[in-house]
């Protein structure tokens, strides 16, 4: 990924002071704007490919999922490419809607939108953060028509599901992640999908993140100089 | 680097490795031999199939230690700084764990067989590097 417009340091300093407040009204916010985007999606689905829901979503295992979105990626490229769209836009502009316009105007691409989740988490210590920075990120990484399970996983971590939705999230970016995934399918082996996102997201932002701040603040020279 | 799933080999991990890794590998000041250690050590702990033995003494002794140095040496009183820098210890740990590393005691039989076996193999090849001895 390319070097972000903002820093973690100025990103750090533009929230020093109210970072308490911004974490509860993100996360309020957050969960409030996923939990009504994820049931307009199902709505939208619904209404869509009425036929294909008559199990419903919800009830469905991990291997039926992937199924029904196999059927649906193929049968209705266009739509659901445009709802993965809209839903990736308003997602960065729920997210940033706290911040003052100086910062907000450098956060515009996404990735932006992961730093700043995943510096709410250092912060805070709440791992809530950090879950949906990495299923963002997989968002993020994915193309169509693979783009649609992460936006499925989206669904298991509203139900605190993590594992399976860690595991359709590293399906969509699967092309893309600097840690290739097992060679087992998602529903057989879960937890080690789960396992090549989250080490990605490490990879490519999160450890970023950390190691700026840590340069910045004297720690890394701490680290390099001997007691 | 890419890994299917992680298999048996082990590395016992040195304290500068898991320095490289805290580094920030896009600075601009750090020379090329130091980014490619950074790089080399992020990929080693982030996306190899090795499983890294890390002293506990690294983990739990040498980066407190760090973190409370450069607070007291820069005279950090922001509690934001703080607790981000606190958060950061636990972050790097979680890393570990999801990663599947495992951290040891440095005074454990094993893990002082395994150290010294390898130590060994590396001074060897060391050696055989300089033109001293054929391996």
């Amino acid at each position: 990924m390319k070097r972000s417009a903002v820093t973690a340091l100025e990103l750090f300093n533009e929230l020093s002071g109210r970072f308490e407040k911004l974490e509860e009204e993100v996360k309020d916010s957050a969960t409030k704007f996923i939990e009504g985007v994820w049931e307009d999606f199902l709505k939208e689905l619904e209404a869509a490919f009425g036929d294909a829901f008559e199990l419903g979503l919800e009830g469905r295992n991990l291997q039926e999922t992937f199924a029904l979105f196999d059927r649906l990626a193929v049968q209705y490229r266009g739509r659901l490419e445009a709802l993965v769209e809209e839903l990736k836009r308003r997602l960065s502009e729920e997210l940033l809607r706290e911040l003052e316009s100086k910062v907000k105007l450098a956060l515009e691409a996404f990735e932006q939108v992961l730093r700043l989740l995943h510096m709410l988490y250092l912060h805070s210590g709440d791992e809530w953060f950090l879950y949906l920075a990495i299923l963002l990120y997989a968002l993020y990484k994915s193309r169509y028509p693979d783009s649609i399970y992460a936006v499925a996983g989206l669904g298991r971590f509203l139900r605190n599901e993590l594992e399976e939705a860690f595991a359709r999230a590293a399906y969509a970016a699967r092309e893309r992640l600097p840690r290739r995934p097992p060679a087992a399918n998602p529903w057989e082996n879960p937890k080690e999908w789960a396992k090549a996102l989250e080490l990605s997201y490490h990879y490519e932002i999160g450890m970023n993140v950390a190691a700026e701040l840590m340069h910045e603040w004297g720690i890394a020279d701490a680290l390099r100089e001997p007691e | 680097m890419r890994s299917a799933s992680q298999n048996e080999a082990r590395i016992l991990l040195g304290m500068n490795i898991l320095v490289d890794f805290a580094l920030n590998v896009i600075h601009k000041q750090l020379s090329k031999e130091e980014r490619a250690a950074a790089e080399f050590a992020r990929k080693l702990v982030l996306l190899s199939d090795c499983k890294l033995l890390i002293p506990e003494i690294a983990v739990s002794v040498e980066f407190p230690r760090a973190f409370s140095r450069a607070v007291l040496e820069h005279h950090v009183t922001n509690e934001d700084k703080l607790r981000a820098c606190l958060n950061m210890l636990k972050y790097i740990e979680r890393i570990l764990k999801v990663a599947g590393h495992e951290v040891v005691k440095c005074w454990d039989l094993n893990v002082l067989k395994i150290a010294a076996g390898w130590f060994y193999r590396i001074e060897r090849v060391m050696i055989g590097l300089r033109g001293g001895i054929k391996i």
